[in-house]
This record gives C-alpha cells, structure tokens and sequence, in this order.
C-alpha cells in the first residue's frame, strides 16, 4: 500500500485525481493548501506527493522547499500541478526540486502512467 | 473539466450506452476547444499587451523541431501523411525556444490540418546571410492569393478552401506572427489553391550562433 498525498485548493480536482489513482495499492491523502499539505506530509510520511502550484497562502514551490530541506523527505517524491502551462514552468518545477510535472486539465492516462513509474507498481 | 469528462468516456464509474458515449465524445470536443481558444486569446493579449519577454538563447535546431516533430506526428499518422524534415544537423538557432518551438508547432497543425489524407507534410531550414529561413510546407488545399495577407489577422479562417474544416480558433497564425516579430523576423506564405502552401519564416542570426555552429561543426566533423 502506498501513500500517496494529493494537494490541490479546488476540491473537484482532488476528486478527479482519487478517482483515477483509486486502487487497493493506493491509500489517497487530502490537503486544500499548503500549511495542511506540510502537516499531513509530517504526520503521514507519503511515497508520494502530488502538489498544486497556485496554492492560497504557501503555493506548491514553497512546500517543496522546506520538504526538501528536511532530511526525511530528500527523497520523496513530489510531482508540480499547475493549472496551465505558462512558458518556462516546466523546466522551473523540475529545477525546483520536483521528480514530475503534469499541467491542467489532467490527462488521466498520463497521471496514471506518471504515478506508476514514480511508485514502481506493478 | 475534461478530466472528469475522460473519466467517464473511459467508462471508469460505470458502462455508457452508445448514445452517452456519442454525447460524451460532443462535450469533450468541445471543452478542448474552448480551453484552446481560451489558451491562445490569452497568449495573444498577454503578447499585444507587451507582456511577453523573450527568453533567448541559443540552441540546437534538430533537437527542438524533433521535440515538435513527435508531437505532430501522432496527428500525421491518423491523417495517414507522410512528415519530414530536410534540416541540416548543427544549425544552431538564436530564439525563444519555447517561442520557437510554439511557432513550429502552429505552423505544422495548420499544415496537418490542412491537408487531405496521403498527402505530405514537411520542414526545411536554410541558413542565409545574417538569418535562418525556415518553411513549413504541405501538398494541401492552399490558400487564394486575395487571403495571404489576411490570413495573418486575428480569427482569420480561410472561407472557401477549408471544405467543412474548422476546428481551429483562427489565432494560431496571429500569435505565430507577433512571436516572429518579437525576434525580429519576417512571415509570408507562398500558396496556389490546389496546389499546397509554404509557410516561411525567418529569425536574425547572432555572431554567436555562426561561432557556435563553427565549433560544432570542427568538434564533430562533418555532419
């Protein structure tokens, strides 16, 4: 069973992804922003993070920084959401830190195979 | 969303008879539509508003139009058109290069768009005294000379030509012009009705990028 924590501020977005990562190997982890998303990371120790960008407060860029500076989640994975694919985010979320980077609206299957490769499922 | 609208056509929550999934397929046409003209009236305010910088530098031509390449090629294979590029490896190009490659992938959907199944679709590059002239060309239906300066104009479709075709937002030519023109270039399309259309663009070369080329092509002989 892996956890996988999904962070996003718009809840039919984290619904979209439960239902398509929804599966026995998965338990699904909710945050509506940024101080929440750290908490429950905290509190959970995920495999997996899937983290929204344009978060209220604390956006996506800030959360993964202070993960990264803690030496439990140097290597967690963390994949950047964003809501469109403004010229140059790509390459900044990759920079930043993040394992992925997967642009709105979500490509279902792309989420999917994203998540499958970052958590070696069978 | 789309998303949720893939879900379903994915038949994820439960079976859909032939009527929903038919309906379905309807909703999401349409969704990507509006998401593609939302994206690129955007683009076009934020780039007539004066708010696009250019982030120039230099790169690899080959290695850019292949990322472009594999993108339009699923679409080319649908439409069962044959793709190629006749570019000479080493160019090395002075742009935006995700600028570049949003004008090369304009100028090839159009072309793919376009043009009638079997037909061909493809790129070539020629590097001339102080610029690179790139040209997007295609066996399809073409565009009367009375349209090759409108078609340029923002919501342009071409009227007669397109035979039912309208599944652009008629602004990716607009965006595609005003990008060429922040690097300082030049875009004309040379077309007979019937008889195919080349799209031809030009970008400023900088000292840089022949030095740049110079040292690829004695570090890695001839190419």
């Amino acid at each position: 069973m892996k956890k996988i924590v999904v962070v996003d501020d718009n809840a039919a977005s984290r619904e979209l992804i439960r239902e398509v990562l929804d599966s026995p190997n998965h338990r699904i982890l909710e945050a509506a922003d940024g101080r929440e998303a750290l908490d429950l990371i905290l509190a959970t120790d995920p495999d997996l993070v899937l983290l929204d960008i344009q978060l209220p407060g604390l956006d996506g860029y800030s959360v993964a920084h202070r993960l990264r500076q803690d030496p439990r989640f140097t290597r967690l994975k963390i994949v950047a959401v964003t809501a469109f694919a403004m010229q140059g985010d790509r390459e900044r979320a990759l920079t930043a830190g993040f394992d992925g980077y997967i642009t709105k609206p979500i490509d279902t299957y792309h989420l999917e195979e994203q998540v499958q490769e970052l958590l070696h499922d069978e | 969303m789309i998303g949720f609208t893939e879900l379903l056509a994915r038949q994820k929550p439960g079976p859909l008879n032939s009527k929903q999934e038919r309906f379905l397929k309807h909703i999401d046409e349409a969704a990507r539509h509006l998401l593609q003209l939302i994206n690129d009236i955007l683009d076009l305010s934020r780039i007539e508003a004066g708010r696009t910088e250019l982030n120039c530098e230099h790169f690899d031509l080959a290695e850019s139009l292949g990322e472009v390449l594999s993108v339009i090629k699923p679409l080319a294979v649908r439409k069962l058109l044959e793709l190629a590029a006749g570019v000479p490896s080493g160019i090395v190009m002075y742009a935006d290069r995700i600028r570049f490659k949003q004008m090369l992938y304009n100028l090839l959907s159009n072309a793919v768009k376009f043009t009638p199944e079997g037909g061909r679709v493809w790129v070539e590059c020629v590097v001339e005294e102080g610029c690179s002239r790139l040209t997007v060309a295609d066996t399809g239906v073409g565009i009367p000379p009375e349209e090759h300066e409108a078609i340029f104009d923002q919501f342009h479709q071409v009227g007669v030509t397109t035979r039912g075709v309208r599944e652009g937002t008629g602004l990716g030519l607009a965006i595609t012009r005003r990008l060429v023109e922040l690097h300082g270039g030049k875009i004309w399309v040379e077309s007979v009705p019937g008889n195919g259309s080349r799209f031809i663009f030009t970008l400023p070369r900088t000292a840089r990028s022949e030095i740049a080329m110079a040292q690829g092509a004695s570090e890695g002989g001839p190419a």
